[in-house]
């Protein structure tokens, strides 16, 4: 009994299935992931969490004016930011003091950050330990204006509530409106690009580093012997590359809606605005951009002999990475260079995403730039399948490039298809 | 029949097999001797198709061997290799895959050759958590998880103990058995000797003796007797036709100077007494070795 021979797709996936199977049986891929994950959900709440600092205030306040004050500046610093106002937001709350002296020794204690004393006839008093804080003094300063002059007001005749309501509806600063607004957050869209970059940089690196880890392990363990005895070398490399590719993809999708998912519950609606409408694109250049320099990771390898070669042959491949990282990152906006290397081999698949996030590329631009990849990528996986194929077996030390280019004939098959 | 036709090969300057030609026939065990560096593991290596030769063919029953007869074969590579850290049932599953075998199929019989190989309860194990001679085991059943229909081990011998011998030696008789080719190759040249029926000799890659192991050692038994006497020896010493070697008390090692004094050799120690042992001294594989290699 002898098997039949497999028809070679579902070789190739034999071959990807394994990769697949072992990377996720592997802890520190697990780990890895679980950890981009972290600093991608991070990436999007630090930033909120940062900008939104609301200080909270404790003022004691001695009698019905003095906690009718608070009160006016309580409401004032929870509408500030959404009304316009121009004031700070803040969070205070009131503490009633039986007389001044429980006032004084609650800010002396530090239960309360001012005390409040005094009416709207002859003034307030702010009691403060070394300084009153100056968001406080702001609010309590127009909410104090406005009690005075209400009830200065009154006393000539006028309806003092109606007075009040007016006053603090009056401190709504001239609305503002541009001829040619700007309708991207520039800093957003940059932060959002600084993280699809590092992201493209750190998983090409991750799975880059794997499948050339994967293919010198199969070196070092000799079994590449039995494989190329069982499997055309074609079919290898398609198998390695494709499971990879998989990979890679799951991680990046799982990342999208990690990073989808949680801007959405801390209302980043900037941000999930950008994420959704340039999701697409995101996934489209990972997987081209991915795709494209694969297969020469899995040269990378086979031309190590050993695990411990991979940090001297993976040089030219962290450079392919790294000089267009470093580019798309640090290139002045709307400069001509920018747009040069958005359509160039190898820079594309970075640089054309910062174009297109920032506002200044069109759709077709997008695609093109595609189009150059998807080219590069043709190209560089004939190059690196005949590397491959003169560099797997050779046994010993580092192979050159120039070695496994030439050697690609000579180790033919003595056998007939 | 797997037969090897004048094939040469290179590396870089070196010449390293010259027009290596053998046949190995199936049903039987064929031994593939030489020293290190004599050729054997690039020689195996290219019936594989692992590497290529720069001239010459692999013959498959007399017609260029084709790729998908070559993945029939069962290898195990010099160096062994699998993957250590992937469990022993996984990978050999994995492979059974990769030569065309239904996932189930492979499993049952990865778990049949690994029950047979005595290593059933380590299936769940990673590869390098086992002893070096556990894996050995498993890398003989990668090499047979296809049922292959031609076996090419190099070394396979090396680094196990008695009993793993045994059982590997019991391995490739059930596989010859089956009517295949199994070429094999190994220092232990008493091993060899005892297990081979063919036996090839290579040295810096060139084959210096191939064929039946009977045969060659028959041949290149010449003219030395082995007599065991009940009577006296010294009648032996002086005469034209024949050189004592050796005498220790009744046994002797003669020479013949003409291989056809065998019966008046015989016929003179009879005259002396009675003759317990006579008979042709047969070399041993390693003797033959020492004398093709030089």
């Amino acid at each position: 009994m002898t098997a039949p021979a497999p028809r070679t797709v579902p070789l190739i996936w034999t071959v990807a299935r394994r990769e697949i199977v072992v990377k996720l049986q592997d802890k520190a891929f697990r780990t890895s992931t679980a950890f981009l994950l972290l600093v991608m959900a991070a990436s999007v709440v630090l930033p909120q969490l940062l900008s939104d600092d609301r200080p909270r205030f404790t003022v004691a306040a001695v009698g019905p004016e003095a906690s009718a004050l608070v009160t006016d500046a309580s409401a004032l610093a929870s509408a500030a930011g959404d009304d316009g106002s121009g004031l700070p937001r803040a969070d205070i709350a009131l503490e009633p003091a039986d007389g001044l002296p429980a006032a004084e020794e609650m800010v002396r204690s530090d239960r309360a950050d001012a005390a409040v004393t005094g009416g709207a006839a002859g003034g307030f008093t702010i009691v403060a330990a070394r300084e009153v804080p100056p968001e406080l003094e702001q609010l309590l300063a127009r909410s104090s204006y406005a009690r005075r002059l209400s009830a200065g007001l009154a006393r000539v005749g006028a309806d003092a509530e109606a007075v009040r309501a007016v006053l603090l509806r009056a401190a709504t600063p001239p609305a503002e409106r541009l001829q040619d607004p700007d309708p991207r957050d520039g800093e957003t869209a940059m932060y959002l690009f600084a993280a699809f970059a590092v992201v493209f940089l750190m998983t090409n690196m991750i799975f880059g580093v794997s499948i050339a880890q994967s293919v010198v392990e199969e070196k070092q363990s000799r079994v590449v012997e039995i494989l190329v005895a069982a499997v055309p070398v074609p079919v290898l490399l398609a198998g390695k590359v494709i499971g990879n590719t998989l990979m890679v993809m799951g991680q990046v999708l799982l990342l999208l809606v990690v990073g989808v998912g949680v801007s959405q519950t801390v209302g980043q609606s900037v941000l999930t605005q950008l994420l959704g409408e340039n999701s697409g694109w995101f996934v489209l250049y990972f997987l081209l951009g991915f795709v494209m320099l694969a297969c020469l990771w899995a040269v990378a390898g086979s031309l190590a002999s050993r695990l411990e070669d991979l940090n001297a042959t993976t040089v030219p491949m962290q450079m392919l990475l790294f000089v267009p990282f470093f580019t798309a990152i640090y290139l002045p906006e709307d400069s001509g260079v920018l747009t040069g290397l958005s359509f160039a081999p190898v820079f594309s698949p970075i640089v054309m995403p910062r174009r297109l996030l920032t506002g200044g590329a069109a759709w077709w631009e997008g695609a093109a730039a595609c189009g150059v990849i998807v080219a590069t990528g043709v190209l560089l996986v004939l190059v690196a399948a005949r590397l491959y194929r003169g560099s797997l077996l050779s046994t010993g030390s580092r192979t050159t490039l120039r070695a496994a280019w030439t050697s690609h004939a000579r180790e033919r098959d003595t056998t007939t298809d | 029949m797997l037969e090897l036709h004048q094939i040469d090969r290179f590396f870089g300057e070196r010449h390293v097999l010259h027009e290596v030609s053998f046949p190995v026939r199936p049903g039987v065990l064929t031994g593939f001797i030489g020293a290190n560096g004599a050729g054997k593991t690039t020689t195996m290596r290219i019936v594989l198709g692992v590497i290529g030769a720069d001239a010459g063919r692999v013959l498959w029953d007399g017609r260029p061997l084709e790729r998908s007869t070559r993945r029939t074969f069962g290898y195990m590579p010099e160096e062994r290799g699998l993957y250590p850290k992937m469990k022993v049932l996984d990978q050999l599953v994995h492979l059974g895959r990769l030569f065309g075998l239904r996932p189930a199929e492979a499993a049952e019989r990865a778990m049949r050759l690994l029950t047979s190989l005595g290593v059933a309860d380590r299936a769940g194990d990673r590869l390098d958590s086992l002893s070096l001679g556990n894996q050995q085991r498993v890398q003989v059943a990668a090499a047979v998880i296809h049922d292959p229909r031609a076996l090419v081990l190099d070394e396979p011998f090396s680094g196990l103990d008695p009993v793993a011998v045994d059982v590997m030696a019991g391995m490739l008789r059930a596989r010859a058995d089956l009517g295949n080719p199994v070429l094999f190759s190994s220092h232990q040249l008493d091993l060899v000797e005892r297990l081979c029926d063919d036996i090839v000799i290579i040295d810096r890659g060139t084959v210096v003796v191939a064929g039946p192991s009977e045969r060659i050692r028959r041949e290149r038994s010449g003219s030395r007797f082995r007599l065991v006497v009940g009577g006296p020896t010294e009648w032996l010493r002086p005469d034209p036709r024949w050189k004592v070697l050796e005498l220790e008390g009744p046994r002797a090692l003669v020479e013949l100077l003409d291989a056809d004094d065998e019966q008046p050799l015989l016929a003179r120690a009879l005259e002396h007494g009675p003759v317990h042992e006579f008979g042709p001294v047969v070399p041993t594989l390693a003797e033959i070795y020492r004398e093709t290699v030089r």
